[in-house]
This record gives C-alpha cells, sequence and structure tokens, in this order.
C-alpha cells in the first residue's frame, strides 16, 4: 500500500465530482476517475509526498479527458447547446438529488465545454485564479471570462425557470 | 422575464473577482463604493453571492454520491503476483458489477457461480484485512482517514459505502479509545475499518463488510501470520476485530457484536 493510493481513496468523491465537472455524464466520469487512479499509481514518483495531491490528480484527469474527447468523434458539449438537443443530459441525476439542484445540475451541463470545472474550482473549492489556470492549462484570462460568462448564463437561466414555474 | 442591466463585461468580470476573493484591497473598496453608489451592481453582487451558495450547495450534494467499488478497486496498487487465485476472481467480481449494472440485460451469470464467487470472497477478506492491519498498525501518525471526533459523519460516510447500518462501539471501558475511520477495499468489496487504540499504543480495528449470505455466525478466532482476528455475522454485516492478542480479541468481540 503506497502513500499515494492511501491518499486516494478519501479524495473519491472529490474526483468525481471534478470528473463529472469535465465530462458532465456519470458513465464518463466514472471511467475517467477509474483511468486516472490507475494511470496515478503507474507515476506515482512524479507526485511529490506532501504537494497537494487534488490538483496533482486533477490535471492528470484533465490531461486524460482531453486526450479522450481529441479521440471521440462527437464531442458532447460543445458550444452552447439548445435546451430540448441535451433532453438526455436532464435525466442522467439520480431521484435522490432534489429538483431545484437537479434543474442547477442540468444548467452546469449545458455550459460550453470548460466551464463547468471553472465554477467548480473557483466558486465552490475556493481554488485561487491561478491554480485553476495552472489545473485546466489555460491563461488566468481565458479563467475569469469562463467564470464570468457561465455565472451569467446561469442566472439567466435559472431566473428564467423560475420565471415559467410562476 | 429576467431584467438584468447589461453592465460591461470587464465590469461583471470585476464584480465576480469581488466575490472570488481576487481582489487587492483597493480594488474592493472600489467595487463596494460602486455597489454604495449604483443599486444595479449591488443587486449583481447579492446575485453572485447567492449563486456560489447555490452552486456550493449542488455541488458539494455529489460527494455524497456512493463511489463505486470497481473505482475504490482502482486506488489499489497492483497487487502482488504470488496469489495466482486474486486476479480472476477480482475479474469475476468485476463482470458481476457489470452485470448488475446492465440490469436485465446483464443477467447471464448463474446463481451457482455467484454463490461460489461469494464464498471465495468471504474467505480472502480476511486475508486482505490482515496484510492492512500490519500496515496500518504502524501508520502511528496517519493511523485513520477521518478522525474520532467526526464520529456521526463516519457512521453516516461508511454505512454509505460499506452498505451496512451500524454504530462505533465504545470500547473505553475494555481499555480501548477509538481513534477514527478509515475506508479499504479487500476482495473487491468496500469494508469499513475502526481503529481503536490502547495505553501502550498498540492497535486493534474492527472491520466490517456486507454480508452477502444473509446467515449470521458466532465468534470465530482466526490466524493469520502474526495478526489475528476474532469474526463474527449479523444478518447484514460480516466483522473482524483484528490484532495481536487472540483471548483479548475474542473477549473484545464479545463486548462489541452487540454495540455495533
Amino acid at each position: 500500500m503506497t502513500e499515494l493510493s492511501k491518499g486516494l481513496v478519501p479524495l473519491l468523491p472529490r474526483l468525481r465530482r471534478f470528473a463529472w465537472s469535465l465530462t458532465r455524464d456519470w458513465p464518463d466520469a466514472d471511467d475517467l476517475v477509474q483511468t486516472s487512479c490507475t494511470r496515478a499509481l503507474t507515476r506515482a514518483e512524479q507526485w511529490q509526498n506532501g504537494t497537494r495531491l487534488d490538483a496533482w490528480m486533477y490535471r492528470l484527469m484533465r490531461n486524460i479527458w482531453i486526450d479522450e474527447t481529441r479521440k471521440r468523434t462527437v464531442r458532447v458539449g460543445q458550444g452552447v447547446e439548445d435546451a430540448a438537443e441535451s433532453s438526455a443530459l436532464l435525466t442522467s441525476f439520480d431521484s435522490e438529488t432534489t429538483a431545484y439542484a437537479n434543474q442547477v445540475l442540468a444548467q452546469i451541463a449545458l455550459l460550453p465545454e470548460g466551464f463547468s470545472s471553472v465554477l467548480l474550482l473557483v466558486a465552490v473549492e475556493g481554488h485561487s485564479y491561478a491554480e485553476t489556470a495552472e489545473i485546466l492549462d489555460i491563461p488566468i484570462g481565458t479563467v475569469m471570462s469562463r467564470l464570468s460568462s457561465a455565472r451569467q448564463k446561469l442566472k439567466a437561466a435559472l431566473a428564467d425557470q423560475k420565471g415559467a414555474r410562476t | 422575464m429576467t431584467e438584468y442591466t447589461p453592465l460591461s463585461e470587464d465590469l461583471l468580470i470585476m464584480l465576480g473577482a469581488y466575490v472570488d476573493g481576487e481582489l487587492t484591497e483597493d480594488e474592493r473598496a472600489a467595487v463596494e463604493d460602486m455597489a454604495n453608489k449604483d443599486p444595479r451592481i449591488a443587486e449583481e453582487l447579492e446575485g453572485l453571492f447567492a449563486l456560489n451558495n447555490d452552486l456550493r450547495d449542488v455541488f458539494n450534494g455529489l460527494l455524497e454520491k456512493p463511489v463505486p467499488a470497481e473505482i475504490i478497486e482502482a486506488t489499489k496498487p497492483t497487487p502482488a503476483p504470488a496469489n495466482t487465485n486474486k486476479a480472476p476472481l477480482r475479474a469475476l467480481a468485476a463482470s458481476l458489477l457489470i452485470g448488475a449494472t446492465l440490469g436485465a440485460g446483464g443477467m447471464w451469470f448463474n446463481q451457482a457461480s455467484k454463490q461460489q464467487l461469494q464464498v471465495a470472497a468471504a474467505r480472502s477478506w480476511l486475508g486482505e484485512v490482515a496484510e492492512y492491519h500490519q500496515i496500518y498498525a504502524r501508520q502511528t501518525r496517519h493511523l485513520v482517514e477521518v478522525p474520532a471526533s467526526e464520529k456521526d459523519q463516519i457512521e453516516k460516510w461508511l454505512a454509505k459505502e460499506v452498505g451496512v447500518d451500524f454504530k462505533v462501539p465504545d470500547l473505553e471501558a475494555a481499555g480501548w479509545t477509538f481513534q477514527g475511520a478509515r475506508l479499504l477495499v479487500a476482495a473487491g468489496k468496500p469494508v469499513a475499518q475502526l481503529m481503536y487504540t490502547n495505553a501502550d499504543g498498540a492497535v486493534i480495528a474492527i472491520c466490517g463488510l456486507q454480508n452477502g449470505s444473509g446467515t449470521p455466525a458466532d465468534t470465530a478466532v482466526r490466524a493469520f501470520g502474526d495478526v489475528h482476528m476474532a469474526t463474527w455475522k449479523s444478518e447484514t454485516g460480516s466483522f473482524a476485530i483484528v490484532g495481536d492478542a487472540p483471548e483479548e480479541l475474542e473477549a473484545l468481540a464479545v463486548i462489541a457484536a452487540p454495540l455495533i
């Protein structure tokens, strides 16, 4: 049992959540976490004990996912999809999640590729813009513009839903 | 319809940076000044804070989803090649899991082999737990993943991951202090491990996983090299107290079994 492998187990729920933010599909997210853990163990020497394992894993996962999307001919979520065309995405959440949470997740899933991971890292996990840029290998300016654009889109979509219900 | 005032993109990015704590003190003061003067900006900031709260709730809800056993398995280093029976067993366990997720379409696996698998898995989980114990009992600084102070959380977390409802038994009267818990994988199944230490610094662990057969069993003591175990089963769980001194373990098993 290596230090790395011991460190991975408690991180798994967060790794899955990050994987979902990349893939926005649970089966893909689980495949990605599994592949990433296996790959991480073969590269254990590249992780220096004492450095943040979550950020190291996130970078690894992001790279594996980029390779995977390049291999795929059909890319899910490229550009802004029309909500009606993406009904499959809306059904991918389990019934345990509340109705409102489902709506928010569905809207996050509809954001352009690469936006939801920025939201997760900054707004939820509290990574700085600089850390987020490094994890996702994008310029800080892109982090800022994606973040702002994702927030405006979400606010508008959720306000529309609230408006439609009342 | 929404009535979002079209603030400039640059201003929106700056307001976002305010919410994210990315601004310098001067920049923060400037934003606060703007918000005091312009209610649209104050409203935008309020909306951004509210959205952050929603995002945290929703994303944190995802952490509660149980992690599939295949993923937990993928965090284990490749097993040593000595035990030749393990690899096909793992493959079989994986195919069973795939079968289960495929639902009716995946029910090709017959009942007899499934029972055989459960028996084989039951035999090997104890062996794997004994191996783990030799490692973890030496981890004096990193004995547990979740400390004893989070006992309620541990009970919820492990019950969800392992699928067995249980309480952390209080063994203080017998001289063993609860230190916290870990989640392991043995024989391809998630296993809860509760760690205790005594005044001499010795370590024992109570391990539990789902009882595949559903049949209860009385306490039995087994040895795995230097590691000893007292095992028992309830209708829902298979349990083992792991440590060095066999007689004491059996007594502790008798105390712990009704408390768990």
